[in-house]
C-alpha cells in the first residue's frame, strides 16, 4: 500500500497545503538528515514535531510514559528512515504523520493484543518504491512513467522513441560519467528537486 | 473491473490508524489493486498530516478538549505551548540518544508467501507476509485458513472456493468482509472480481458461488459479540482504553 | 516576441529538446514519412512533448526542429537527425487524411538562444568548470551523442545548461519548468546542484 502521494496527485497538493507550515523548510531538514546525517537539522525537526506528536499521543494513550514512547519511537524512526522519504511524493508532514501513525498502531496492538508483530510496515510500507534500494527511486519511477506513456503511443512511434529517445541518461549512466556512487546521484537529484520545488513554490 | 470499494468512513479510519489490523490489511490490499482508493488514501493522509501538525487546529482541539474534558484523564495537562512541552521533553537528551546510532533502517522485502489449496498455488499479498497462519481446514470445495491476529471477536481467514463450489446460504450476525484476492464469484446480487471489497452487514443474506474458483480474505466478527455493534468493533482502540 | 503564426506538421513524442539540441529519430510510419517529405521542403516540423497526463492540461508548447542529416539505418529504416531551432507555442491542432497532425504555432523565446535575456556576466561567469567538462566528456563518450554533436563543443553557459537538462534523468514535467523564458537561473541552479 502506497500511502505517500502519487506523483500524479502532487499537482493537486496545494489545495491541502496551508501557509501555516513551512513545508520547503521541513523538507530540506529531512533531506539534510537523510543525506548528511545532519544533527542540527534533526534537532530542528524534533523541535517542530515532538511537541505535536506528544499532544496527539496523549489523546490515544492512557499514561504519559506511553505517550512519551510514541514521541521517542517516532523521532527515532524519522532519524533512521529519513532516507526513505521522497520529497517527490509528498510533504515532510505527510511522511512524519505516517511514521507516527505506524508507531501508534503497533504500540496499541501491543498493549491490546499483547502482540509484538509490528504489522504496520506491511500495511503501510514506508519503502514501497524503494524496495530494493539500488535500482529504485526516481529513475525507476520516472522510467516507469515514461514507459507507461510509451505504451499509449502507436507501435511504430514506440519504436522511434525506444530506439532514440533514451539519449536521456539513466541514473546509472550519470553516476558512471561523473564517477560518483549511485547513491550520491540519487540524493543529489532528490535535493535538486526539493530545492526547485521550494524555489518555485509548491503549487507551480 | 473493481466495483466494490471500502466506504469513505472506513478509509478515513484506516488512514488514522484506527481500524483493527484485519480491516487495515484488507483496505491496504484493496488499495494496492485500486488506484482510485489509493489516490483517496494519499489525499486523506496528506490532509490528516496537515491538520495534525498545524498549530491552529491543535490549539482549537486543545481548547475543545479542555472545556469538555474535566475529568481525571486531564491529569497530565495538555494545555502547554510547544515551548513548554519541549521543556518537558528534554530535547537535548532525546536528540543525543537518537542520533548516537548512525544506523539506517534496513528495508528488506519479504519473499512472496504462497499457499496451496487443492492443487492451486496462490501468492499472498505482501501485506499479509508477517501474519501467522493457522492450520488449513477443508470441507468439500471450501478450504479455510485462520489468520492469527488475536483480535478477540474479530476473525480473519483465507477462504478458498474450488471451481464450482460455494458458501451455503447464510446471514451475518455482525459484519462480514470479503476481499477477493484471486478469481471471481457471484451471488444473487451479481458478479464479483479480483480486488472487490465486499462489506456486508447482518441484513444481507447471500449465497456466493464460484464457477472457476477463487481465493478470498475474509474478516467477520463473532456472533456472540454482535450486540456491541459495528462501531465499537471498528474502533477497538476506544474499546481498549476507555 | 515573434508572433507570426506558421502552420507546421506536429510529431507527438515524449522528447524534451531545447533550442540547439539534437536528437535522432527513426521514421517508418507512412504519415511521418510524409511529414519528413514536407519538412525537408523547408519549414521543418514540431516535436510536441506529450506526457499524456490527464490530470494536467495538455502541454501547449513544442520544439520546432529542422532536419540536419538523414541516413538509412542497418535495418533499412530512415533515420533523421533533427536540431531544435526554436520553441513554439501550439495554438491549434488539425489532422489530415493520413492522420498526420498539423498545428498553427508561434515562436516563443527561450533563454538558451536569446542573449538579451541573460546578461553577459551571468553567461560567462560562475559556470562551474565541472559542468562544462563533464558535459563534453559525456558527449564524447556516448557514441550516439558524439555522432550528433560533432562540432558542437560550445562553451557558453546557456548551451551547456540546456544540454544537461536534456540529458538528466528527471521527470519530463520537471524539465518542462525550464521552458519559461526567465527560468535560466533556476535551471542553472538545478543542474549545478546535481552535477556539482
Amino acid at each position: 500500500m502506497q500511502t505517500n502521494l502519487l506523483s500524479k496527485v502532487t499537482s493537486d497538493k496545494s489545495r491541502y497545503m496551508s501557509d501555516k507550515i513551512n513545508h520547503p523548510e521541513l523538507c530540506q531538514w529531512l533531506d539534510a538528515v537523510a543525506t548528511q546525517r545532519n544533527k542540527q537539522a534533526f534537532t530542528n525537526l524534533f523541535k517542530f514535531f515532538a511537541p505535536k506528536i506528544l499532544r496527539i499521543a496523549k489523546t490515544k494513550f492512557p499514561n504519559e510514559a506511553q505517550a512519551n514512547e510514541v514521541v521517542q519511537e517516532t523521532m527515532t524512526n524519522v532519524w533512521r528512515k529519513a532516507h526513505l522519504f521522497n520529497s517527490d511524493k509528498g510533504a515532510a508532514t505527510t511522511w512524519v504523520y505516517t511514521v507516527m501513525r505506524n508507531v501508534t498502531f503497533d504500540m496499541l496492538r501491543k498493549i491490546q493484543g499483547n502482540k509484538e508483530d509490528n504489522l504496520s510496515d506491511d500495511i503501510w510500507p514506508m519503502a514501497e518504491s524503494m524496495s530494493s534500494e539500488e535500482e529504485s527511486f526516481n529513475d525507476h519511477l520516472e522510467n516507469k512513467q515514461l514507459l507507461s506513456v510509451l505504451e499509449e503511443l502507436p507501435e511504430a512511434q514506440q519504436e522511434v522513441v525506444k530506439g532514440f529517445y533514451f539519449s536521456e541518461m539513466s541514473q546509472e549512466q550519470l553516476a558512471t560519467h561523473l564517477n560518483l556512487p549511485l547513491g550520491t546521484i540519487k540524493s543529489r537529484l532528490r535535493l535538486a528537486l526539493a530545492k526547485l520545488r521550494a524555489q518555485l513554490g509548491e503549487n507551480s | 473491473m473493481i466495483t466494490h470499494h471500502p466506504k469513505f468512513e472506513l478509509i478515513q479510519l484506516f488512514v488514522n490508524g484506527q481500524l483493527p489490523a484485519s480491516l487495515s490489511a484488507a483496505i491496504a490490499i484493496h488499495a494496492d489493486m485500486c488506484p482510485k482508493c489509493q489516490q483517496q488514501i494519499a489525499l486523506l493522509t496528506e490532509q490528516m498530516a496537515e491538520v495534525s501538525f498545524e498549530e491552529d487546529s491543535l490549539q482549537a482541539d486543545l481548547e475543545q478538549s479542555l472545556t469538555t474534558d474535566n475529568d481525571s484523564t486531564a491529569d497530565y495537562s495538555t494545555d502547554l505551548t510547544d515551548e513548554e512541552t519541549l521543556e518537558s521533553l528534554s530535547i537535548d537528551d532525546m536528540v543525543d540518544a537518537i542520533t548516537m546510532s548512525d544506523e539506517l533502517a534496513q528495508t528488506t522485502v519479504a519473499a512472496d508467501k504462497t499457499i496451496i489449496y487443492q492443487n492451486e498455488n496462490y501468492v499472498l499479498p505482501k501485506t499479509l507476509s508477517s501474519m501467522t497462519l493457522g492450520k488449513k481446514a477443508t470441507i468439500g470445495k471450501l478450504s479455510r485458513t485462520r489468520i492469527q491476529l488475536n483480535e478477540n471477536e474479530v476473525r480473519t481467514s483465507l477462504l478458498q472456493i474450488a471451481p464450482g463450489g460455494g458458501v451455503p446460504e447464510h446471514t451475518h450476525k455482525g459484519f462480514e468482509l470479503t476481499l477477493l484476492l484471486e478469481g471471481s464469484f457471484h451471488d444473487e446480487k451479481g458478479e464479483y472480481v479480483k480486488g472487490d471489497f465486499i462489506m456486508l452487514d447482518s441484513s444481507v443474506q447471500h449465497h456466493p458461488i464460484s464457477k472457476d474458483g477463487c481465493l478470498c480474505y475474509t474478516v467477520a466478527n463473532d456472533a456472540l459479540h454482535f450486540t456491541q455493534g459495528i462501531n465499537k468493533l471498528l474502533n477497538p482502540i476506544g474499546g481498549l482504553i476507555y | 516576441m515573434n508572433t507570426v503564426e506558421t502552420k507546421l506538421p506536429i510529431f507527438p513524442l515524449p522528447v524534451f529538446l531545447l533550442p540547439e539540441g539534437i536528437t535522432r529519430l527513426r521514421i517508418f510510419e507512412q504519415r511521418y514519412l510524409k511529414m519528413v517529405k514536407l519538412a525537408s521542403q523547408g519549414q521543418g516540423f514540431v516535436i510536441w512533448l506529450t506526457t499524456q497526463d490527464s490530470e494536467k492540461p495538455l502541454i501547449k508548447w513544442g520544439s520546432w526542429v529542422e532536419i540536419i542529416n538523414f541516413d538509412q539505418g542497418a535495418d533499412g529504416v530512415l533515420e533523421i537527425d533533427v536540431k531544435c531551432k526554436s520553441l513554439v507555442e501550439i495554438l491549434s491542432l488539425d489532422k489530415d487524411a493520413d492522420n498526420l497532425h498539423f498545428g498553427k504555432v508561434s515562436k516563443i523565446p527561450h533563454w538558451s538562444q536569446h542573449n538579451n535575456i541573460i546578461t553577459e556576466a551571468t553567461k560567462q561567469s560562475s559556470l562551474h568548470k565541472n559542468l562544462l567538462e563533464s558535459l563534453h566528456a559525456v558527449l564524447a563518450q556516448e557514441q550516439h551523442l558524439s555522432q550528433l554533436y560533432t562540432d558542437e563543443n560550445k562553451q557558453d553557459t546557456p548551451w551547456v545548461i540546456a544540454r544537461w537538462l536534456e540529458l538528466l534523468p528527471v521527470n519530463l514535467s520537471v524539465k518542462s519548468r525550464f521552458v519559461a523564458i526567465h527560468s535560466f537561473e533556476d535551471a542553472k541552479h538545478f543542474v549545478e546542484s546535481i552535477i556539482n
